[in-house]
């Protein structure tokens, strides 16, 4: 019987079969990196229909985060400042500061029309989860850690991945985001140089707090899926 | 026999013959028919069949669903390549806001919803600006805390796409500025006049704010003439307004009067009575109650005895009974029993469709020393308004129509219609273009309650405003507001006469800080009651007993089958057709009969037979020279030859929704037949139609249970007050039981529940109390976001209620006597839950704190955990419910294609998508979410509540230990609403909690407990409070074989 197939043929399978555990590799490589928050969410910087740079505002003027997003103590949101607020230094009748920037020329629509800025929102969960700011910022958990050093941005980026993996890292083991209620906006603390901590690392004191504040991060799904 | 989807071959299938059975649901399980087993055995038996046909039909095929699948693989992929970065979203802050206002948390804010003229206070959620869910006012005296269905879905009617949008002149639209300046003339061409000619009939709306109006007007206008109208009175003057605290007495009589359901001062009522009701701690005070009616309404199913009797021997029914309290022998056993008990302390109420038996029941009260409270004149002090009859006994050149929708619902004999066509100017001021519309030269919106200033006054003279929460969506007008142009009122701001109307009332009282305070806290309690408490000693005469002439009362010629009676009554679902587009109110079952997005000719199966009836006939019905074709229902417990009609379907413009939904009867109801009519007749058309009940959905089934021993499994377990004194731990001694065999696994919650951080989270629902009025259902609509399905999907068993309220008869014959049980079933969130190991990727786990967590994001929709679910509580999307396909125009697509048979198919569209447009997305809780196509979802116990209540109290805490959360902050929805607080909800681990102490009841028992679920939710047993010497003792005793082997001491003692 003549041969039916030729002789190159012996070894198709085994070429076969690694390409395809190369390509199941590769897709599932990919996918896990390309596809994760990790990479397609951190570094998204997109731009502002103002050119608000917080750098600015908290670095050189010294604002407090809770001096704009002053609801993030008691609302599950931290909201975005009205125009109110903004207006009270920028405002021709109020502070008047700076008053003949062109930048400030879509505060000023906004302030006559009441048309609202549309911002472009940067930090996003999914719908079925349910984040709360207040829950975390009165116990010890700082803007910074979710937020990357704000007070460093010209434009706001996307610093953490905000995925599930991520929150999970810290409910799980909290310490290493906990720091003392005073201390959660200022993003350029420094547990070793604060005085009151006695040369304690920021791990160990978060670890101090852990116990004294009965810190109780939920794990299971109902914490912030419902 | 059938063979039927999910049957494993080579078992044996039960034959269907007729056997006795505890507790059954529809004639259907108690002959366990094999309609019924279908639903008993299959989760969701459409489906299967819908399979089944796939296979022989040309439906899709399995090779064309493959290749279906991998073209959607293909597209999916390429959508992913193309959109990697998630779309681009705007946040966009407002202007201003003041200091109360905190994005993320919602506002509560006192207002009042009126409905026909009874008042319920209520707290509004608002959530950024939007109210998303409506809660009783604690404070105020016809909520006190509670609310009932209609004011949990009147939200719904705020954000209705088919409201009225625009001003219609002579069906054109206009603008408002062309309307106001049409007012602004007119109202001067009044003045000129004195008002010759110009007639305003409008709804009750119990506003001393339009009292005060109408005064004005009087002296403005005094040729004005004004009537007020409102279908549910069941005459054209209001029934005479009598209330009773109804906790002060032992026994109760409702003369077809369903104060338990829709009638009157509802959660007055049902708080008052579910307090008389308690048999914990009140011992030997328990009530009874006695109810005598035709149909068979909620309180038929909370009495310990009921009588059967038609409408129209109610009356002669009270003669009688008054007559045996004055010492005449009736020589009616049943009726000189309940004298004799009534004699200890007892009161009657009347029904307002016995407009006639209204004096002689005053009497009765009189004689029984009871005393109404509250005030006698009701709500209004106004002068008196002409009955519907008498304004339309003159022609009018002006007509104002302030709400109602009167070509639609008044008595067929006034014709309304035609007096509207010959008035030149009729002006309607309408939520909807509705039935009346098209008579009307000039039709404007109304606001919505929650859009407008108003205040309501309720039965006991205590006075609330009505806030609003929204700017009306579509700039509406309020019934104040038109009344004060309409009479050159001096300001036409509802704000100012609102305020002027507080002047008013408060007297010496007023004052800016006074009128805050009224605002924030809903309430206000004039002093110097103008209107005057109720006579204390009930000595006059009820307040305008209606006065026309009445029609022989007691037809002589007996009932038969060919000289029926027909009742009218309002509906448990639209009321009198008001909410017949509300779609959560037409989706919910009836509590009784459970139909669905429909009203039906229920009569009993008796009648059935006898005319050669069956239910789905299409029966033309005829009286007074009218008829009307409608679908016929039979219902046990319905009194023979009588058939029993809501009002309130039939709408013709009522929008997407109600469109076409079941018939309208109001064209056989004269001015004088209202209640009900003696005299009609019925006659089979031949066709069939299709009626949506659920009342076999989701059965408990136990037809797989071989032995015969374990048919009673004890899901509802009741027993009599005189058992329950002598043995209190009888539920124990109901059911099933099996061996405690612990678990074989360690369950990782027992380590939970040692953890002193944690609550564990439990529930009692306490079936004494309950009323099974639904209202539980609809708050839990509102506050989870829950989609309705339409007609067609209820047909398939997939409606979506998390909440389910059951309805089991009791009796071993249909025919006869039958009494009825309500138990509402939800997840019962098991310790040892069924649904979660068979779940393949772990979208239903447990939490530590008891709660069983539906993970919609994870959920694929195997359905399996609905499957294993031995109580039958989850509910999977089959559809996008919440994604409606809108037409340019603005209206529901609806498929034009079917072909609807004339009467029923017309319902609800062959594919009904309920439309998620803009308006309809505001209603949602923005804290719950929306679940797409293809996952599961069940109660949750409310979790978002919980999260709520646990954050604030980390808040609180700020860096020291959180407290554990305080009995009684956490409410669920459903007990919030519920009007006899039936429902307890609290931390398990804290023995004082409240839900603690429930469970420590001897009532306490767990349904199914022998599967060693373990649920969290635990039931108390009902107790009926059951005269022993009252004749017709077959009806409360039962005979059920099954009852006697297991010796269940269901009602009554039972004697073998």
């Amino acid at each position: 019987m003549s041969n039916v197939f030729p002789k190159n043929t012996r070894l198709l399978a085994t070429k076969a079969l690694v390409g395809v555990i190369l390509l199941t590799t590769l897709a599932v490589g990919a996918t896990w990196y390309y596809g994760t928050p990790k990479y397609y969410r951190v570094g998204y910087a997109p731009q502002q229909p103002v050119v608000f740079s917080h750098k600015i505002h908290v670095s050189q003027v010294g604002l407090d985060c809770l001096h704009c997003h002053s609801s993030v103590k008691e609302s599950p949101h931290s909201n975005i400042p009205t125009v109110q607020v903004c207006w009270n230094c920028h405002g021709a009748d109020k502070g008047n500061i700076k008053a003949d920037s062109g930048q400030l020329e879509v505060l000023k629509e906004t302030y006559s029309t009441g048309r609202p800025i549309p911002w472009v929102q940067v930090h996003k969960v999914p719908d079925y989860a349910y984040f709360n700011h207040s829950a975390h910022v009165n116990r010890g958990v700082s803007c910074l850690s979710c937020h990357g050093q704000v007070n460093e941005m010209d434009v706001v980026r996307h610093e953490q991945p905000l995925s599930m993996s991520w929150c999970l890292d810290c409910h799980r083991n909290p310490e290493s985001n906990l720091r003392p209620n005073s201390q959660v906006t200022n993003l350029t603390w420094d547990a070793t140089k604060d005085p009151t901590l006695a040369g304690k690392t920021q791990e160990e004191y978060g670890k101090l707090l852990k116990a004294h504040s009965g810190i109780n991060a939920p794990v299971t799904c109902t914490g912030c899926h419902r | 026999m059938k063979n039927w989807p999910g049957k494993p071959d080579g078992l044996p299938m039960p034959e269907p013959t007729l056997r006795r059975k505890a507790l059954w649901r529809s004639m259907d399980d108690l002959a366990q028919s094999p309609e019924f087993m279908q639903w008993a055995s299959a989760e969701f038996p459409a489906l299967a069949s819908e399979l089944d046909d796939s296979y022989k039909s040309d439906g899709p095929s399995r090779r064309r669903f493959l290749q279906l699948m991998g073209a959607s693989m293909a597209l999916a992929g390429l959508s992913m390549g193309a959109g990697c970065r998630r779309t681009e979203t705007r946040l966009l802050p407002a202007k201003f806001k003041t200091a109360e206002q905190v994005p993320g948390r919602a506002m509560y804010f006192a207002s009042s919803f009126v409905l026909a003229g009874k008042v319920t206070g209520i707290l509004a959620e608002t959530n950024e600006g939007r109210p998303t869910k409506i809660e009783g006012n604690p404070a105020h005296p016809a909520s006190m805390g509670a609310t009932d269905v209609y004011a949990q879905a009147s939200l719904l009617d705020l954000y209705d796409p088919d409201r009225s949008r625009f001003v219609l002149n002579q069906g054109q639209l206009a603008t408002k500025i062309a309307l106001l300046g049409m007012l602004d003339q007119l109202s001067a061409e009044l003045k000129k006049s004195g008002g010759k000619g110009l007639a305003i009939l409008s709804a009750d709306y119990a506003s001393p704010a339009i009292d005060m109006l109408r005064e004005h007007l009087a002296k403005v206008l005094p040729q004005a003439r004004f009537a007020i109208f409102e279908p549910s009175w069941f005459g054209q003057t209001p029934p005479a307004s009598r209330h009773y605290d109804l906790s002060q007495y032992k026994t109760i009589l409702s003369l077809d009067c369903d104060f338990l359901g829709h009638d009157d001062e509802g959660i007055f009522y049902k708080r008052a009575f579910g307090r008389g009701r308690a048999v914990e701690n009140n011992k030997g005070k328990m009530n009874r109650l006695y109810a005598v009616e035709p149909g068979f309404s909620l309180t038929g199913t909370v009495a310990d005895h009921r009588l059967r009797l038609p409408a129209s021997k109610m009356v002669e029914f009270a003669g009688k009974l008054l007559g045996e309290l004055q010492g005449k022998a009736s020589g009616d056993a049943w009726i000189s029993e309940l004298a004799s008990d009534l004699k200890a302390g007892g009161v009657v109420l009347a029904g307002a469709r016995h407009p006639q038996a209204a004096p002689i029941v005053a009497q009765i009260n009189k004689i029984l020393g009871a005393k109404p409270v509250g005030r006698q004149n009701g709500s209004s002090d106004a002068p008196q308004a002409l009955a519907l009859g008498e304004l339309l006994g003159q022609p009018a050149s002006v007509v104002v129509l302030l709400g109602g929708n009167p070509v639609y619902d008044a008595p067929a004999d006034l014709k309304v219609a035609n007096w509207l066509k010959q008035a030149g100017n009729v002006i309607q001021l309408s939520s909807h273009v509705n039935e009346t519309t098209e008579f009307c030269r000039w039709h404007f919106p109304a606001a919505h309650a929650l859009e407008s200033w108003g205040d309501a006054r309720a039965f006991d003279g205590t006075l609330s405003p009505m806030q609003p929460m929204i700017d009306p969506l579509f700039g509406g007008l309020t019934a104040l507001e038109v009344l004060a142009r309409i009479g050159s009122y001096d300001t036409k701001d509802g704000y100012e006469i609102v305020r002027r109307s507080f002047k008013r009332l408060a007297g010496a009282a007023d004052s800016d800080q006074a009128f805050r305070k009224y605002l924030h806290e809903g309430v206000f309690q004039p002093a110097g009651d103008a209107g005057g408490k109720a006579d204390p000693n009930g000595s006059a005469a009820p307040s305008a007993p209606n006065a026309e002439p009445t029609k022989k009362v007691s037809d002589d010629r007996p009932l038969g089958k060919t000289n029926l009676e027909l009742a009218f009554g309002l509906d448990p679902s639209v009321y009198d057709g008001r909410f017949a587009n509300n779609g959560w109110l037409q989706e919910l079952p009836d509590p009784i009969s459970k139909l669905t997005w429909d009203n039906a000719a229920v009569l009993s199966p008796k009648t059935a037979r006898e005319l050669g009836v069956q239910s789905g006939d299409i029966l033309s019905v005829a009286a007074e020279g009218a008829s009307a074709e409608i679908v016929a229902f039979i219902l046990p417990g319905v009194v023979d030859y009588s058939i029993q009609l809501a009002i309130g379907y039939g709408r013709s413009k009522a929008g997407a929704i109600g469109d076409g939904v079941g018939t309208n009867v109001n064209p056989l109801r004269t001015s004088k037949t209202l209640g009900h009519v003696v005299g009609a007749t019925i006659t089979k058309t031949g066709r069939k139609g299709k009626l949506a009940t659920t009342r076999d959905h989701w059965t408990i089934a136990d037809h797989h249970v071989i032995d015969e021993q374990l048919k009673e499994r004890g899901i509802v377990r009741q027993g009599t007050l005189e058992e329950f004194e002598k043995q209190p731990d009888f539920v124990a001694h109901q059911g099933v039981h099996s061996p405690d065999i612990g678990n074989i696994h360690p369950n990782p919650l027992d380590e939970y529940k040692k953890d002193d951080r944690f609550h564990q989270w439990g529930m009692t629902i306490d079936l004494n109390a309950c009323l099974g009025c639904n209202a539980c259902t609809i708050a839990c609509q509102s506050e989870n976001n829950i989609p309705i399905v339409g007609k067609d999907e209820v047909i398939n068993g997939r409606e979506m209620h998390w909440l389910r309220m059951d309805r089991y008869f009791e009796g071993a014959d249909p025919e006869g006597e039958v009494t009825a049980v309500t138990q509402p079933m939800m997840c019962q969130h098991c310790e040892n839950a069924p649904c979660e190991p068979v779940c393949p990727v772990n979208a239903t786990v447990h939490d530590e704190e008891g709660l069983n967590a539906m993970v919609y994001n994870r959920c694929i929709g195997t359905r399996y955990c609905a499957n294993n679910c031995p109580y039958k509580v989850r509910r999977f999307n089959f559809f996008d419910y919440n994604k409606g396909t809108i037409r340019e125009s603005g209206k529901i697509t609806r498929d034009e294609s079917t072909a609807p048979d004339p009467l029923h198919g017309l319902s609800t569209p062959q594919s009904f998508q309920p439309p998620l447009q803009e308006l309809l997305k505001m209603a949602m809780n923005p804290d719950v979410t929306v679940r797409m196509r293809g996952v599961m979802e069940k109660c949750t116990y409310c979790v978002q509540r919980i999260q709520r209540a646990k954050i604030d109290q980390n808040i609180k805490a700020g860096q020291s230990i959180p407290e554990k959360v305080p009995d009684g902050t956490i409410q669920t929805a459903c007990q919030q609403v519920c009007p006899t607080q039936a429902i307890v909800f609290g931390n398990l681990k804290d023995e004082q909690s409240r839900v603690s102490q429930m469970k420590t009841s001897p009532r306490s028992y767990d349904v199914l407990s022998n599967l060693n679920t373990r649920p969290r939710t635990s039931y108390l047993a009902r107790i009926r409070n059951v005269n022993p010497k009252m004749p017709g003792g077959e009806m409360i005793e039962t005979k059920s074989e099954a009852h006697t082997r297991l010796s269940l001491p269901i009602l009554g003692e039972v004697r073998i």
